[in-house]
């Protein structure tokens, strides 16, 4: 899938931006804060519904759009798909309300007042069954987090990559964690004595339920990436390191859904008197982790940063490779300024990689990260505080 | 006070204050409603202060099925040519106009007056549970219908009322699936109601 045109007012440092794109690579050179990244995001949030940079969506719309009524930011895109044409568009709405009815979307963790809505040729969709209708895989310096970084990175990663090829993913996530937040609360109400055990088994049947399907799915997906990820880090590595994705589900090794629902509950129960104690709940995918292995070591903690990048990296390509296959058809790939750190033999590498696919993105900072052949193959675009220019 | 409330009159500011307090009301909602009751004619705006008044002094629940009524017993539960071997159980009186529209359903209601949230510190305690159970005593309800809102916290509660209803020998059903997920009855059209309301089930 591609995207044709991309059409964004008032999103981030944009007040408007307009912009034709062509099937394979596109170059976008800027200075640093000019706006580069931001364009990317742009893309990477029409597919999600959200950004990966932030958890405040108001900070997505232009800041002189704050000053004005309504507050609003629009991101529009037509996309071929499948030889078919989409118009895709997403509303950020900054509302005056509260936000107090607890039907909608956003759930109540959100707290913002910024108001989404998504639309696929004019019509209405929910986000939670939009998402996977558009695939990007956005690769950008941070992507290192998800090897070093805390378990709640992986988490996330894992839901953001599910939510795209699994349909009603994101809604089980939702469910679950509304259930987590019932249960903890409860918990500390047993704590003291204002509930009693017999209050838990709904919501312990919930967590088991909802939680034993986001097991499967985690699973699956680490399956899938252990089978593309280690050739193409070898590729990556020079051909000398073997890498591997451990999956440390919270509920135990078990890789059956029946086998996962056995070992939570029983987790739940074994942990009882402790989660009353604590008042939280202490199994479930809420506390899943990720290990990266090269050559059966964790690189997290004893690899160099070279090692965690390359990982990083061969992660990332796998998911692109992933998607492909799963929806039949190239995602989109969106290179945030990820050259400038790599060596020459790995810029190579992934150049290379990349190249086979129907659309890529790349911004930088400097065009000599790039060979000749590969620029005179790419449409190029210089991005300067906010205004973007062909080159 | 919030910051986007601007320097103006006391009485001015008291008002925007409360209206600011009404769920879906934001800061400049509340602006615009107050500047709208200036302008508006003493008599409309007695009326407006009349009517809330009355709602707190002349409401009351029924005794019965804990519905907000003038007169207790309220008149459904008064009516004689209702099914008193039917019981339907909802979270809010709302949901009761919502039901009624339908004309399909002859029975009786209950009022819970919420649903089990513990976030919100809702146990069953907190809910008209207990006089739910008091109207079981005489033996003559034969089928509760539990309607309850399709979310997490209805189901909870549809759970444990099962859980205490069951034993006592009484048949206990909810509405057909059908309603989307997570939407309020309140809100479902009189069509899908009278569908779920026909194909109940068995908890
Ligand atoms: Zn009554």
């Amino acid at each position: 899938m591609r995207i044709t045109h991309l059409n964004a007012t008032n999103f981030r440092n944009y007040r408007s931006l307009e912009i034709d794109l062509l099937p394979h690579i596109t170059i976008i050179q800027g200075d640093n804060a000019q706006g580069k990244t931001n364009l990317l995001e742009a893309i990477h949030v029409l597919a999600i519904t959200r950004s990966h940079r932030t958890s405040s969506e108001k900070d997505l719309i232009n800041r002189f759009a704050l000053e004005e009524v309504p507050v609003f930011s629009r991101l529009c895109a037509f996309l071929t798909k499948w030889n078919d044409e989409y118009k895709i568009e997403m509303l950020l709405r900054l509302d005056d309300r509260l936000a107090t009815d607890s039907g909608s979307d956003h759930g109540p963790a959100s707290g913002a007042s910024v108001r989404k809505s998504v639309k696929v040729n004019e019509a209405g969709r929910r986000a939670s069954d939009y998402v996977g209708f558009f695939n990007t895989v956005m690769f950008s310096a941070g992507d290192i987090d998800l090897v070093t970084g805390t378990p709640g990175v992986c988490r996330r990663y894992l839901d953001m990559v599910i939510s795209q090829t699994a349909a009603g993913y994101l809604r089980k996530v939702q469910r679950y964690n509304r259930v987590l937040t019932q249960r903890n609360h409860l918990l500390r109400q047993m704590q003291d004595g204002r509930s009693t055990p017999e209050q838990l088994e709904f919501w312990d049947r919930e967590l088991v339920d909802n939680g034993s399907y986001i097991v499967v799915q985690r699973r699956h997906l680490v399956e899938q990436l252990n089978s593309l990820a280690p050739d193409l880090h070898r590729d990556l590595s020079g051909g000398v390191e073997e890498m591997q994705i451990e999956y440390l589900a919270s509920t135990g090794a078990g890789d059956s859904e029946d086998k996962i629902k056995t070992d939570f509950r029983r987790r739940l129960e074994q942990s009882r008197r402790k989660e009353v104690s604590q008042g939280v709940t202490l199994t479930g995918p809420h506390r899943d982790n990720l290990q990266f292995l090269v050559n059966g070591t964790g690189v997290s903690r004893y690899g160099s940063r070279g090692q965690q990048q390359t990982v990083a990296l061969a992660v990332k390509l796998a998911e692109a490779r992933y998607m492909h296959g799963r929806a039949g058809e190239a995602p989109v790939l969106l290179l945030d300024d990820v050259f400038s750190e790599l060596d020459g033999s790995r810029r190579r590498h992934l150049l290379e990689a990349v190249t086979s696919f129907q659309q890529v993105l790349i911004t930088t900072v400097d065009m000599g990260c790039f060979t000749p052949s590969f620029l005179s193959a790419a449409s190029l675009y210089k991005v300067r505080d906010g205004d973007l220019s062909k080159v | 006070m919030n910051s986007d409330f601007l320097p103006t009159a006391k009485p001015m500011a008291r008002l925007i204050e409360e209206l600011h307090r009404l769920p879906g009301v934001g800061p400049k909602s509340a602006q615009r409603l107050a500047y709208h009751l200036l302008s508006a004619s003493e008599e409309q705006a007695r009326a407006l202060a009349e009517a809330i008044v009355a709602l707190k002094e002349k409401i009351i629940l029924c005794s019965s099925c804990q519905n907000i009524t003038e007169t207790t017993p309220c008149s459904i539960c008064q009516d004689q040519r209702r099914d008193r071997s039917l019981i339907c159980v909802v979270e809010r009186p709302m949901e009761i106009l919502a039901l009624e529209r339908t004309r399909g359903y002859k029975g009786l209601y209950h009022v819970l007056h919420g649903a089990i949230s513990p976030m919100d510190g809702v146990g069953p305690e907190d809910l008209k549970v207990r006089e739910l159970l008091a109207r079981l005593q005489d033996n003559k309800v034969h089928e509760i219908i539990l309607a309850t809102n399709p979310n997490l916290e209805g189901e909870a509660t549809t759970m444990y009322l099962q859980r205490l209803i069951t034993p006592m020998g009484i048949r206990v059903t909810r509405l057909a699936r059908g309603l989307p997920f997570g939407s309020d009855l309140e809100y479902a059209d009189e069509v899908t109601l009278t569908r779920a309301l026909e194909g109940r089930q068995e908890v």
